[in-house]
């Protein structure tokens, strides 16, 4: 039980940091959108990107790069999400032989993990460039997240 | 889906959107910005986090009108509030300490909000864990007291 609710702790605040990341971005890019040219506004984002992580408080060469923080907690919401699953009894043999899908839960399930690769796409292709309107569909895949953990768990 | 479920996805995405805003550029977007050259660009990228006012008392009336609006679901009325009936079971008692926390949080908001405050951040940032770690026990664990 305390390493299961230790698990659901680590995925929250996981998430907070989560949101956190894509709501910097979201916050970040329209206005910077309106204020600069293209090209400036891709140079900017790239040096924002390329700033490194905590700085002072660690040597350089162990720090992370902006654009790298926001793998970190998505790293964290797979692993602490696989050992929930787990503990709820979900195991790989109940999810290979889609005994898993055909429940409410199961489908649900799935859904969140469709937005999770969409969003993991996302970060891996084409966001954190100038395109505001990316960011803000990242934000709603995020929150359509957030809705069906909901439904999964109540 | 019933209000209940809406309510606790409402409350949710307040607590997510308020502490990841909080977190995100109190110990990331802070300290990065200001090593930025010129010094101008960086303090412009951290007034905007302020746009709009910031999130704090949005996010803190969201999360009081789904908060009240969930412990009535439960069963938790203004009486036994009043009465000091809820702080008999350990349910109550986690629940008083949590928003004993949040108190704290709003006087926070009230009386630092968005000035500087190096070290009081911290200490509201802690509160804020704490009130997660508080709230994952009473939904997750009710029998654990």
């Amino acid at each position: 039980m305390t390493a299961y609710l230790l698990a659901v702790y680590i995925h929250v605040l996981a998430t907070i940091l989560w949101i956190g990341y894509v709501l910097f971005w979201a916050i970040l890019i329209g206005p910077l959108a309106r204020q600069f040219k293209k090209p400036e506004l891709a140079q900017l984002l790239k040096r924002l990107n390329e700033s490194s992580w905590p700085p002072g408080l660690v040597p350089p060469p162990y720090r992370l790069k902006l654009s790298g923080l926001g793998w970190v907690p998505l790293a964290v919401l797979i692993i602490t999400g696989v050992f929930i699953l787990h503990y709820r009894g979900i195991t790989l043999h109940f999810v290979v032989s889609g005994g898993l899908f055909l429940s409410h839960f199961g489908q649900l399930l799935i859904a969140k993990l469709v937005c999770l690769g969409g969003l993991a796409i996302g970060q891996l292709l084409i966001t954190y460039r100038p395109s505001p309107r990316l960011i803000y569909l990242e934000l709603l895949t995020t929150i359509s997240i957030v809705a069906l953990s909901v439904l999964l768990v109540r | 889906m019933n209000w209940y479920k809406l309510c606790v996805m409402v409350h949710l995405l307040a607590v997510f959107f308020w502490l990841g805003h909080m977190f995100f550029w109190s110990l990331v977007v802070g300290p990065i910005t200001k090593r930025f050259e010129p010094p101008e660009l960086g303090r412009a990228i951290r007034q905007m986090s302020l746009r709009g006012g910031g999130l704090g008392w949005p996010a803190l009336f969201v999360l009081a009108f789904t908060g009240v609006l969930m412990l009535s679901y439960r069963g938790v009325t203004l009486q036994t509030f009043l009465s000091g009936e809820l702080f008999v079971s350990p349910f109550g008692r986690v629940l008083g300490i949590k928003l004993l926390l949040v108190v704290l949080m709003c006087l926070y908001q009230l009386f630092v909000g968005h000035r500087s405050a190096p070290h009081l951040v911290f200490v509201n940032m802690m509160v804020a864990l704490m009130i997660v770690a508080l709230s994952i026990l009473l939904v997750r664990a009710p029998n654990i007291f």
